[in-house]
């Protein structure tokens, strides 16, 4: 059966950071878009298991990677205005910690310098009265600042660019597998768990999966996964990306930092180890290494751990992305091995995959009606700037993130089903209490969706929460 | 005339609002929840201290909640800064990783309070529970549990608060680690894997989310006897209508509310975990379990001294 409402130009599978910024540069042209997620939301693989944290160049240097992460990260406030969404810029500072690391200050900010310099992040030597002057928390005796990092609210990024595709006509299939994808006379047969489509080009953006997909056209790849444990303390800690310099790279120490997120908490992390595909379990050993590294930077310093989260990460054969062709048709592009720094690479990702899709013979023509997104505007915005509160927010459900009734309904607005969803749009039940609402919240999210509480999930699938 | 505003209905709350009350003092409590009496509403005895209360206090359906460092009042659409405040919030839950419990992060994982939520809308967290507590609440819940028809384990750490417990196993251990890819699966206790679908956190700890106001029961005190918490109500009531003559305290064990006493109930609460002897000026005292309310003598300094 011929079915013309399974056609599209183009279909994009994975809706994380990387497949929604795809999704967002194509909005903008006259096509056909469908987004198919196996998740029940956006930004539930990988994108959800990282610091948020926006960086600048990255070792090795001559690699796509870093190349894509410094036009990534320029354009980073420009994305933050439009999509109105939080971004904090903030310096890195790596912190001299005995004498030898400070005698080693002049000669390694030489070699950062022409590096880091060239793509124009200031980078300077401070003493230790200036770095307590900076982090008044943060104990050592000097220390190498490097400007242009960043902290963004990444689920508010997701969500936002999830509806600006919304609004801008993009389709999204959630909680959708791909079971097989070949190519028929130019075109593209995708057969999923919830049937057939059709498009001119598919756009492989499956993160962990990617592998599996681009098997599907005789594409072979390999990657390896790598999983980055975080723990998350209440309260700020540093001003700056603060992590201990190191004059030895170690890969068992490599990485990570102690990092003031856009909501007022701090990470330390991510830990690096090798995991596989569906292990996000956090083991004791990586949270003993994370304390290791970082509990000597501020040995005074006492602050309560509410959590501990792993997130993993695909990792490339050849440690660099791979952004191409597949092999046996120009009418495929894959994205493989997209790991850190692909929020950070995520903007100029998305405009080189345009290219790519150019190049393939898809004409794209730009739109005049572009609909904007309005900002996600809750309770506690309002109360912050001092601005009244119009509509009746109802009760409040979490009263650590100071969350109401309504802005669980503005979570489910754009596009939250699940408790995580919501959790991550508002910040509910992510407090110090770390959920002690959440037996209203769960009631309250259930109300608003109109389903009966034992039909919530945390996060889709068999993530059942409450019985009777 | 002097007002207050008391953040949270539970057993502290309330008792400091009635004696209040009761001297002629403004007090209102902000609850944001639906219900009143906090963690101790499985707790036998105190119904009729919680009807009365609900009568007689003044509670306002509102929240106290923190903006920019700032406490404010959000009431329906209306929020104001809040001054004069005392916080009765109660004990927060220990947090996994404070606990030292890792492992994966699927649905089922709740601090207790969530479950006495989940029990007073008729829901339940699940069906086959483990307890991770250390105290009687845990045995309340339990109870509870079972007689909805969950199948419930508790496990404690330390010891337990004797309480009627049937059809609970309890086991003395630690927990480790939680497995499960979407709904828990199971619990790691002691080097071995107890299967479970829901594993329920209560372990507690003292915590005032609003630091800039004195505290009063279990937001203050981490104590398990509802005597005492609503003891602490009480004295604060006094020293915060200031009706007494002044007594400066010299002690060398933890003592509530402070070190300079100046309401008429001449009251402390003095906590020593696992009880002991101290000495109050001459005279000695022997304290049963964590904490006693002691009468303080009449002069107007006091020495106090833990003993051995």
């Amino acid at each position: 059966m011929h079915l013309a409402n399974h056609e599209y130009d183009i279909a994009i599978i994975g809706s994380g950071i990387i497949g929604l910024f795809i999704a967002y540069e194509l909005a903008h042209y006259n096509a056909r878009i469908l987004v198919i997620d196996k998740n029940a939301e956006p930004g539930f693989g990988v994108s959800k298991g990282h610091a948020g944290v926006i960086h600048v160049v990255q070792p090795p240097f001559n690699t796509l990677r870093s190349k894509l992460a410094i036009e990534g990260n320029k354009l980073y406030d420009d994305v933050s205005r439009k999509l109105h969404v939080k971004l904090k810029r903030m310096s890195t500072i790596l912190v001299a910690e005995g004498l030898t690391h400070l005698l080693a200050l002049p000669a390694i900010w030489l070699v950062l310098r022409r590096v880091y310099g060239k793509h124009g992040f200031k980078i300077s030597i401070i003493g230790s009265r200036e770095l307590s002057r900076l982090e008044p928390n943060v104990k050592g005796l000097g220390g190498i600042k490097i400007d242009g990092y960043g902290v963004i609210n990444s689920f508010e990024l997701v969500y936002q660019l999830y509806n600006f595709c919304l609004l801008n006509g993009v389709d999204f299939l959630f909680g959708t597998n791909i079971n097989n994808a070949r190519i028929s006379n130019d075109r593209v047969i995708i057969s999923t768990s919830g049937g057939e489509y059709e498009a001119r080009l598919l756009v492989n953006a499956a993160g962990l999966y990617s592998t599996e997909i681009a098997k599907m056209f005789g594409d072979k790849y390999r990657i390896e996964f790598g999983k980055g444990a975080m723990l998350v303390f209440w309260g700020e800690q540093t001003r700056s990306i603060v992590t201990p310099l190191q004059l030895m790279p170690n890969p068992k120490t490599k990485g990570g930092a102690i990092i003031p997120t856009i909501f007022g908490t701090t990470i330390w992390g991510p830990s690096l180890s090798a995991g596989n595909r569906d292990d996000r379990a956090v083991n004791g050993n990586d949270i003993q290494a994370l304390f290791d590294k970082f509990k000597r930077l501020m040995p005074e310093y006492e602050a309560i751990p509410i959590k501990a989260y792993a997130g993993v990460r695909p990792i490339p054969e050849g440690d660099d992305f791979i952004i191409t062709h597949s092999n046996s048709s120009n009418r495929v592009i894959h994205l493989i091995g997209i790991e850190s720094p692909g929020l950070t690479a995520a903007p100029a990702i998305a405009r080189k995959v345009i290219d790519l899709i150019k190049d393939s013979g898809i004409a794209l023509q730009a739109k005049s009606d572009i609909k904007e997104v309005e900002p996600i505007v809750f309770t506690r915005d309002l109360i912050s700037d001092g601005k009244d509160i119009t509509d009746d927010p109802g009760e409040v459900v979490c009263p650590c993130m100071a969350i109401t009734r309504s802005d669980i309904r503005n979570a489910i607005k754009r596009g939250a089903r699940t408790l995580d969803g919501v959790a991550f749009i508002t910040g509910l039940g992510m407090g110090i209490c770390q959920g002690m609402c959440i037996g209203n919240a769960i009631k309250v999210i259930s109300e608003e969706l109109n389903i009966d509480p034992e039909k919530l999930t945390k996060s889709g699938g068999d993530s059942w929460l409450v019985t009777r | 005339m002097a007002s207050y505003s008391i953040i949270g209905a539970g057993i502290a709350g309330l008792s400091l609002a009635l004696e209040l009350e009761e001297a002629g003092i403004n007090a209102r409590i902000i609850e944001y929840r639906d219900r009143i009496g906090g963690i101790h509403i499985l707790y036998p005895g105190l119904d009729s201290f919680i009807d009365r209360a609900r009568h007689r206090a003044n509670i306002v359906s509102a929240a106290a909640i923190r903006v920019n460092g700032r406490t404010y009042e959000l009431r329906g659409k209306n929020y104001v800064e809040l001054r004069d405040a005392v916080v009765a919030t109660g004990f927060r839950v220990a947090t996994l990783p404070e606990l030292g419990v890792y492992g994966d992060r699927p649905a089922g994982i709740y601090p207790f309070h969530a479950v006495l939520d989940l029990i007073h809308y008729g829901l339940l967290p699940g069906k086959r529970i483990v307890i991770y507590g250390d105290n009687v609440y845990a045995a309340l819940l339990g109870n509870e549990l079972t007689k909805l028809g969950c199948m419930v384990t508790i496990v404690t750490p330390v010891r337990i608060d004797s309480s009627p417990i049937s059809d609970v196993i309890v086991i003395k251990g630690n927990i480790s680690r939680i497995r499960g890819m979407s709904r828990v699966e199971s619990v790691r206790v002691n080097g071995e894997w107890i299967d479970a679908d829901t594993l329920v956190i209560a372990i507690f700890k003292t915590y005032n989310p609003f630091p800039e106001f004195q505290a009063i029961g279990q937001a203050a005190l981490e104590l398990f006897d509802p005597g005492i918490i609503m003891e602490s109500g009480k004295i604060l009531a006094h020293e915060l209508i200031n009706d007494g003559e002044p007594i400066i305290i010299n002690s060398n064990i933890p003592i509530y509310p402070g070190n300079l006493i100046r309401g008429k109930t001449r009251r402390i609460i003095v906590t020593l975990r696992g009880g002991g002897k101290i000495l109050v000026n001459d005279k000695e005292y022997t304290i049963h379990g964590d904490a006693a309310v002691i009468d303080l003598p009449k002069t107007d300094k006091v020495f106090i001294r833990g003993v051995g």
